[in-house]
């Protein structure tokens, strides 16, 4: 990693966020190992609440163990930093099992001592020494590593505690904790904020010597202060809720894919040169953390390597049209002054120091675009598309506005829609409502509330009913939640293709789940609520409270229930979320009973009713009139 | 070895070399559906010899009547329920959907039975149509009516017996660790196939209503080639198959998260993919291919033809593969020519099919005129020269096409012109289900076992011990590993983790580990 400190025209936060960034080829920074030098251009670590608890632990002085489980990145040798300076050392260079201060011990990281016996062996002094001393220990091992040695070593408190904490994200058993640092999800409340403020708060974007910033043309500079801004933060927010789908990201995910954002592969040096030579036409919305934050400006076999980044692309943000947004762009007229501003709306502006007309009203490079006539506003693209009685002109502009160039540029309208999502959300109607129109997800908001309602225990019957209605659509085609929850027979469910445009089939029921045995709860509960930054974005759907019986309900299957259920028709589902119900209904089947008659669930009756089958009776039949 | 009066047949040559005889006819439905009849009908063991053999031909002609909207019943005289019903109409009233007996809603069931048919079979009459393999009570044979009559009987039309070997070596494999794996599966079948359902109750019902001995309900004596069928699963040939058939279908019943009928739509791909497999392994030995030639590429690619080098080369090994199949038989027709020759005097018209017409050829060059020259001193380049010339003038290419069919049926064939190799997520999650005692696990080591089991290569490391390494870029290859983890993870077979990781099988793994 090049010391930020030795570039004397290069802002030091850009060095760093470019060393972040593990899409290029100095990703040093991501790596603790390197993280001093970072540390000294970004300021103190990220505060987490796992920190704090293993901090406020070191100063208790409290024997016991605790370990950390989670995949690299996550941010266990951060956590291991943190107890080290707590009892007043640093952390260990080794990996191996380190006494830091008198009776506190560190394991850095198990996975990187040399062989099995090393590991079994480092980890049995720790429970040796948990069982007889009064010590400390904090252990960071991937949860491979501590199975394998746990298989030998076959410490039952310790093997418990893992499963456990592996289903619910922390398990205390005695004087052993064990956290599944996994579950920390970077959009926690006040987790979140820090990130954010870590790369891009106010005292680090100063400016280099000669920054172009003020003249409207670092997109650097331009990035880092939207993304300061509330209510961007919010949305991007969202976005990288439903990006993380099943995986929960890391924290060096999301830093890198921030930093990415932020700052791409420029420099300072480079930027300044190009204002030098360009002026405004330097640098344009391509540029923007909006688009970038999406992968903009990557080959798509880099953005393959971040799950996160792909996660957040099937939101397909910039490629759902709305009319009126899409409209604004072309005349901004009638657009909310907030909209003509983003735009780089000339009235509302000074006109810039070139004085061109075409970047008149520009602030800064993400209200610019380039066309083959030239480097514009979006204001000036759209009136050149709408009033220009020039042929070519027209032809250009319109080039610009849905293709781009095909390369570097993206379509001047997708880069727009992008913009307006992340800094227009007032105008649009609200957080949530810019979600609806924006994104490929209308009801990531719906659920994110649903969460955050069962995790205060509030009352959530109403949506239960809405989802349970979503629900007997998408696996029978039949769609009124007052009989319950309908089970099919798990045969039928092959049947079934909610996706598809033919009518549905009837499905034969194997039982009902009345509403009041159903309820909804969310997975981070209990002691991981207090150990680890969770954010309550998806929920479980529970039979009788059992944990055999729940269904976990992510953006992407919620989004499918509630289409089902406010459209009755075909939904947007995946292979994925059909999986999933046919395990559900499948462990449901087993469970119940099945009911007494045999119903059918008739996707076409009017109003929707189970339709009770009598088949034939003969006299050979045994006596049974119906079953 | 040379026992039939016809040594030379297609199908002879076939169960020579591959211990048995694939069809283009019989695809994975008929494959599973054979199978799982032959076990259900036995009862989920092993007769104590094959004189005891129970025939797979159940006709749930009832059953079927209502599903397939056909009345299979036609014709058929006598008493169906009451005095005053016959089976033909009864089957014409089930076949329409009409109530019989103060029945009420039967339409509706036949609309969800409808939803069950197996979409890989609605092709031809209805007679071989099946329904997907999800309950005992939904099995049944093929049938087919007569020409001049209009009465349907059970008879082969698309089965041809290979379930039955299957069977054989699910039920009775002869090395001992097969052999638990493969009573493992067995129960695990047997429970899917036997729980309690809605479909059983109505197909019990349906079927009860006609008197029990009649031709059309009562199981056909079993026959002699299906004995032979059974028989040939003692083969030391297929004991290769039979310890890879028992550790996948183990895998997949056994596998924890899926439901019974999504176990059952997995085994059926299973035991498609695993004869084709066997199939190809063996032809691999039979022309001595060497190592590193021994495999299927598979492509995720999405981009075009011309610029996606990975899909060329899946497109170059199914292609070789095939050759490989057809030059497995020319070699076996070669050894058995030279074993007629060595053990007696042969009227050679008498050992082709007499459909090859072959025989009829006899001309100065004609090909019988050329073998009667052959002695046993002959060199190995004459009887292949002769071997050659008899398999291009005959129709010997069953078992390739049987091994297209088979891995069309499985979804691992895509493209029309052009045709490669690939995996749908079904077939995915065929394999993942399995390998689900070894889940979960990292893709990369997923991909290691899918080369090891199958001969099937995704990504650079599997392909590094195969001559791909010198024909496609590694980043080609790691961009079509990374492809396959996508699909596996949109299917939910897969979790691709921040660290850059994806672990395979989460949900199929067994809980009880």
């Amino acid at each position: 990693m090049t010391d930020p400190r030795e570039l004397s025209d290069e802002l030091p936060a850009v060095a760093a966020l470019r060393s972040l960034s593990v899409f290029s080829a100095d990703q040093a920074g991501a790596y603790r190992e390197h993280f001093q030098r970072l540390g000294e251009a970004l300021g103190a670590d990220v505060p987490t609440r796992l920190a704090q608890y293993v901090a406020a632990w070191a100063k208790s002085g409290q024997a016991g163990a605790v370990v950390l489980t989670g995949n690299a990145g996550t941010g266990k040798t951060a956590v291991a930093e943190t107890y080290s300076r707590a009892v007043g050392s640093d952390l260990p260079e080794g990996d191996d099992l380190c006494e830091v201060a008198t009776g506190r011990w560190v394991v850095k990281d198990l996975s990187g001592l040399p062989d099995d016996a090393a590991r079994r062996s480092a980890l049995q002094a720790v429970l040796g020494g948990l069982t007889t001393g009064s010590s400390q220990y904090l252990v960071c091992a991937n949860e491979g590593v501590l199975r394998d040695a746990l298989d030998i070593l076959d410490h039952e408190d310790l093997a418990s505690a893992l499963d456990q904490s592996l289903r619910s994200g922390a398990a205390e058993v005695g004087k052993l904790v064990v956290v599944n640092v996994n579950r920390q999800r970077p959009t926690a409340p006040g987790l979140w904020d820090a990130l954010l403020d870590f790369l891009v708060r106010g005292d680090l974007w100063s400016g280099c010597t000669g920054c172009p910033f003020d003249l409207g043309s670092c997109p650097m500079r331009s990035n880092a202060e939207a993304l300061r801004d509330p209510r961007v933060r919010e949305q991007l927010r969202t976005l990288v809720r439903l990006g993380a789908g099943e995986a929960v990201p890391t924290i060096r995910e999301v830093l890198s894919v921030l930093a990415w954002a932020v700052v791409g592969d420029r420099t300072c040096k480079q930027v300044k040169a190009a204002t030098r030579d360009m002026e405004r036409a330097a640098f344009t919305a391509t540029d923007g953390y909006f688009t970038r934050v999406v992968g903009g400006g990557l080959s798509l076999d880099a953005i393959e390597r971040s799950p996160l980044m792909s996660g957040m692309r099937t939101a397909q943000l910039g490629h759902v049209s709305d009319l009126e947004i899409d409209g604004w762009l072309r005349d901004t007229t009638g657009a909310p002054e907030e909209v003509r501003l983003l735009a780089g709306d000339p009235s509302l502006v000074e006109d810039g120091p070139d004085g061109s007309l075409a970047l008149a009203g520009s602030r800064s490079p993400l209200d610019r675009v380039r066309t083959k006539q030239g480097t514009m506003t979006f204001h000036h693209l759209g009136e050149l598309v709408s009033t220009s009685e020039d042929p070519t002109k027209v032809d250009d502009g319109l080039d610009a506005l849905v293709s781009g160039d095909r390369d570097s540029n993206a379509p001047a309208q997708v880069l727009w829609r992008q913009r307006l999502y992340f800094e227009a959300s007032q105008a649009l109607g609200g957080a949530d409502v810019a979600s609806k129109r924006l994104l490929g997800y209308r009801y990531v908001a719906d659920l994110v509330r649903l969460a955050q309602k069962a995790a205060r225990s509030e009352d959530v019957v109403i949506e239960v009913s809405e989802v349970v209605r979503g629900l007997n659509f998408l696996v029978t085609g039949f769609s009124s939640p007052h009989e319950g929850l309908v089970v099919p027979d798990p045969a039928c469910l092959f049947a079934r293709d909610p996706g598809s445009f033919r009518p549905a089939r009837p499905s034969l029921v194997y039982g009902l789940v009345p509403l009041e045995r159903l309820s909804v709860r969310v997975p981070d509960r209990g002691l991981v609520e207090r150990l680890l930054d969770v954010d309550h974005v998806d929920v479980e759907l529970v039979v009788d409270g059992r944990d055999d019986l729940s269904l976990r309900i992510r953006p992407k299957m919620y989004e499918a229930v509630r289409e089902a259920a406010d459209f009755q028709g075909p939904v947007g589902q995946g292979v994925a979320e059909m999986n999933d119900l046919r395990g559900f209904y499948s462990r449901l089947a087993s469970a119940e009973v099945a009911g007494d008659a045999i119903r059918v669930a008739d996707p076409d009756s009017d109003p929707p009713a189970l339709v009770k089958v009598n088949l034939p009776y003969f006299a050979t039949s045994g006596g049974h009139s119906a079953r | 070895m040379l026992v039939d009066s016809r040594n030379l047949t297609p199908g002879r040559v076939a169960q020579v070399l591959f211990g048995l005889d694939p069809d283009r006819d019989e695809r994975a439905p008929q494959l599973c559906a054979e199978t799982l009849l032959t076990l259900a009908q036995n009862r989920y063991r092993a007769p104590a010899s094959s004189d005891e053999l129970r025939s797979p031909k159940r006709q749930r002609f009832a059953l079927r009547s209502l599903a397939l909207a056909t009345n299979f019943l036609a014709g058929r005289e006598g008493r169906a329920g009451e005095d005053n019903m016959t089976p033909h109409l009864y089957g014409k009233l089930l076949a329409s959907g009409s109530d019989v007996r103060n029945s009420a809603n039967l339409a509706l069931a036949q609309s969800a039975l409808q939803g069950l048919v197996d979409p890989d079979t609605q092709r031809g009459q209805p007679g071989a149509w099946l329904l997907r393999p999800f309950h005992e009570s939904l099995l049944w044979y093929d049938a087919r009516k007569a020409p001049s009559r209009p009465d349907w009987t059970v008879r082969k039309v698309y089965m041809r017996g290979s379930g039955i070997t299957l069977a054989r070596l699910l039920l009775a494999p002869s090395d001992p660790e097969a052999a638990e794996q493969g009573a493992r599966a067995v129960s695990a079948i047997q429970e899917a196939l036997t729980g309690p359902s809605p479909l059983a109750d109505i197909s019990r019902r349906l079927e009860s209503a006609l008197q029990t001995g009649e031709p059309y309900t009562k199981t056909p004596d079993t026959e002699e080639d299906e004995k032979a069928a059974w028989e040939r699963g003692e083969d030391e040939l297929l004991q290769p198959l039979a310890a890879s058939l028992c550790r996948h279908a183990e895998g997949v019943m056994c596998q924890g998260g899926a439901s019974g009928p999504a176990k059952l739509w997995q085994l059926r791909t299973i035991l498609a993919l695993d004869l084709a497999v066997h199939a190809l392994r063996v032809a691999w030995d039979a022309t001595s291919t060497p190592e590193e030639d021994r495999f299927l590429l598979l492509s995720f690619g999405g981009g075009p033809r011309a610029q996606d080098r990975v899909r060329q080369r899946s497109e170059e090994s199914y292609r070789r593969a095939r050759i490989r199949l057809n030059e497995a038989t020319v070699s076996t027709v070669a050894r058995i020519m030279r074993q007629l020759v060595e053990k007696k005097t042969v009227a050679w018209g008498q050992e082709f099919e007499k459909r090859s017409k072959l025989d009829q050829d006899k001309s100065e060059d004609g090909l019988l005129h050329q073998l009667a020259k052959l002695n046993a001193r002959s060199s190995d380049d004459e009887y292949l020269r002769l071997a050659r010339t008899s398999v291009e003038s005959a129709n010997y290419g069953r078992a390739e096409d049987g091994f297209r069919v088979l891995l069309e049926s499985v979804g691992l064939v895509a493209g029309t012109r052009y045709r490669y190799l690939t995996a749908t997520p079904d077939l995915l999650a065929a394999l993942v289900g399995a390998l689900s005692s070894q889940m979960p696990m990292p893709s990369n080591e997923f991909f290691a076992a899918v080369r090891q089991e199958w001969g099937l290569v995704i990504n650079q490391e599997s392909a590094a011990s195969t001559s791909l390494r010198g024909q496609v870029d590694g980043a080609g290859l790691e961009r079509n590993a990374r492809r396959a983890e996508r699909l596996m993870s949109e299917a939910g077979l897969a979790l691709s983790l921040s660290d850059r990781t994806t672990v395979v099988g989460e949900r199929a793994q067994r809980r009880s580990k």
